[in-house]
Parts: C-alpha cells; structure tokens; sequence
C-alpha cells in the first residue's frame, strides 16, 4: 500500500471511528485486500486464510469506533487481524490436541466407527494433511493407512496400532511446535 | 461477487453492533443516576420515564456518532454535575439552612445553569454549534431532573429555568448574527 493510499486509509478510518457511515466503503475497499493477503501470508491452506480473514475484517469493523484519529490505520487494522489470527490457530490447537487425545484414538482404531468417530477422523484428515509434509514418509504412510481406511500392511494388529500411536504422538508434538512458532 | 456482498454486509452489522455496544457501556452513568432517583425519589414513575428517555437519548446519539456523540458525552458529563447539586443539597437538608424556595432556586437553578453553562462554553468547539447546544442541553436536562424531582415540580421547573438561561442566549445570538 503506497503512502496516498495509507493516507486516504487513515483519514477515512478516523472519519469511520467518528461515526461518517459514508467512509465505510472505502475502508472496507482498501482494508479487505490487505487483510486477505496478510491471511494468505500466514496460514497455508487457503480456506482457512479466507476464514481468518472475514474474522479478522468483521473485528475490525467492530472495533472501528475505538479508532483514535493520527494512529495508524493500517497497523492498528493488522495488529487486530494478527491477534485473530493467533487465537484462530489456538482454537484449532485444542481442537486438534481433543483430537489425538487417546480416547480419540482408541475410537480411531476400533472397527465399527459411529457418526462422532467418522466426523473426528474426516476433521483429523484435514489437520493430517496439514502435518504430513512435515513427518517422516513411513509416518505419514501410517497416519494415511490409518486415516484413510487404506489396506494395511501384513503385520500383527497389535505392531500396526503401536506404529499408529507412535506416528501420532510424533504428529501431536510437531503441532505444538507449530503453534509456539506460531 | 456475492460472497463480497456478503462480508461487506456483515462488516457493516459488525461496526454498528459495535458502536451500539459501546454506546450503551457509555450510558453507565445514566443508568446509576436513573437507578438512584428510582430508589431514593418519591416519584418512581417520573424518575423512569426520565431515566429511560436520557439512556434511550444518549445511547441513540453516541451510535450516530459525530456532533451527536460529542453532544451526548458534554451533555450526560454537565447532566451529571446538574443531577448531583439537587441530589447532595436535598440530603444534606440544605433547605432546613436556607429555607425551601431559596433551595429549590439554588440547587435546580443554579445546577441547570452550571450545566448549560457546560454545554455552551463547548458548543464552540463544535462546527454545529446550536444543534450541539439543542441536543446537549435535552441531555443535561434530562439527567437534571432526575436530581431535582427531589423537590417535586417546583425543582422541574426551576432546573429547566437554569438550563434555558444559560443556553438560550447563546443559541440565539448565534442564530441572529449568522
């Protein structure tokens, strides 16, 4: 964003902040871009980009009257949007840590999953897919077979589901490191 | 497309949900002189109709934002000052010292024009001078009679003497040499 930009940003913040419904529309046309771009920047699958950017962009709107004209109105917009986006990846941390908790994972290995099992292990398809690039291949190959249903390999239940929880305590370590890099 | 028209939609909900949250947040002191009037008052009926009417008043303009927030603050901040001289005065039994009418004429007078005296003395640093004086002195009267209903009528009449004499004047010389 070039300085004039930034400029008529700030200017219709503070006229926003102050209650001119007539500069509404050209906050939420220089801010959206911004703000979906910074999301892009900083989560890596874009659905959830897109879902941090519409929170962010709807907490700013409504803190737009704590506004206070000479600030600036694009660092105040991101500091807000970054704080979203640190409690949006916290909220999916514990909701990823209720995932691989053990009971999940017992439920994960049982034969006949109910409706709440299916939805647990199609959510923990998605936070796999986030950390498969990221484990070592047999891991992941584990993680795959589990999550997908895949046929599995020819050794004793009992060593598959040891890979199982192994690989998955592997996964719920790098999630954490993630989140405190995060 | 519409996905934009969408969230533009929802960002405006959002702004004046927001607005309206803080404006009501604003209104606390409103609410404590409504809640004080209501209980301590012998006219409990009056004390709420005042007390909603200058929540509903201000809460109302500092949504709108602008000249209105800035009439709403000066006139609940002046309403306030015009709500606790009769408030204190009648506890402290200032009319058994002076005697009731000079009390009355004293406490609700002397308070309304204190107030207006507020309102107008900030009214110059405000573009819409008069419609910041009009909107700021409903507002200080408003919280003022939920003072001065402590002397009944009487007290009414005399805060809305005050508030007038000390906003009046400004108002219409304004008016005349614009």
């Amino acid at each position: 964003m070039d300085s004039s930009t930034r400029e008529q940003l700030n200017d219709n913040m503070a006229r926003l902040a102050d209650g001119d419904r007539k500069a509404f529309d050209v906050v939420y046309e220089l801010l959206w871009p911004v703000i979906n771009s910074f999301a892009r920047r900083l989560m890596r699958a874009p659905d959830l980009a897109d879902d941090m950017a519409q929170q962010a962009l709807i907490k700013i709107f409504y803190n737009a009257g704590t506004f206070e004209a000479g600030r600036d109105a694009l660092t105040w917009a991101l500091s807000i949007a970054a704080n979203e986006c640190r409690s949006l990846l916290r909220r999916r941390s514990e909701r990823a840590h209720g995932l691989l908790s053990d009971d999940t994972l017992a439920n994960l290995i049982s034969d006949t999953p109910s409706p709440l099992e299916h939805a647990e292990r199609e959510q923990l398809k998605v936070f796999l897919r986030d950390l498969l690039t990221e484990l070592q291949p047999h891991e992941a190959e584990t993680l795959l077979i589990q999550a997908w249903d895949l046929e599995r390999p020819d050794i004793p239940a009992a060593t598959f589901r040891k890979r199982v929880q192994r690989a998955l305590a592997r996964a719920r370590s790098l999630w954490s490191q993630r989140n405190r890099a995060h | 497309m519409h996905i934009d028209r969408a969230l533009k939609l929802r960002a405006r909900r959002a702004y004046e949900a927001g607005r309206l949250v803080r404006a009501l947040a604003a209104t606390w002191p409103a609410a404590v002189m409504t809640g004080l009037s209501y209980a301590l008052c012998h006219h409990p009926v009056l004390s709420l109709t005042f007390g909603l009417l200058l929540i509903g008043a201000t809460t109302s303009m500092l949504c709108i934002g602008r000249w209105q927030q800035a009439a709403a603050r000066t006139g609940l901040e002046a309403g306030m000052l015009a709500f606790l001289i009769p408030f204190t005065g009648f506890h402290l039994n200032v009319d058994e010292l002076v005697g009731l009418s000079a009390a009355i004429v004293l406490l609700n007078g002397g308070g309304g024009f204190l107030g207006g005296l507020i309102i107008g003395l900030r009214s110059r640093q405000i573009a819409q001078k008069n419609q910041f004086l009009l909107a700021g002195a409903c507002v200080t009267t408003l919280a003022g009679l939920l003072g001065c209903l402590f002397f009944g009528y009487f007290g009414i009449g005399t805060l809305l003497i005050g508030v007038l004499t000390a906003t009046a004047p400004v108002g219409i010389y304004r008016w005349l040499t614009a």
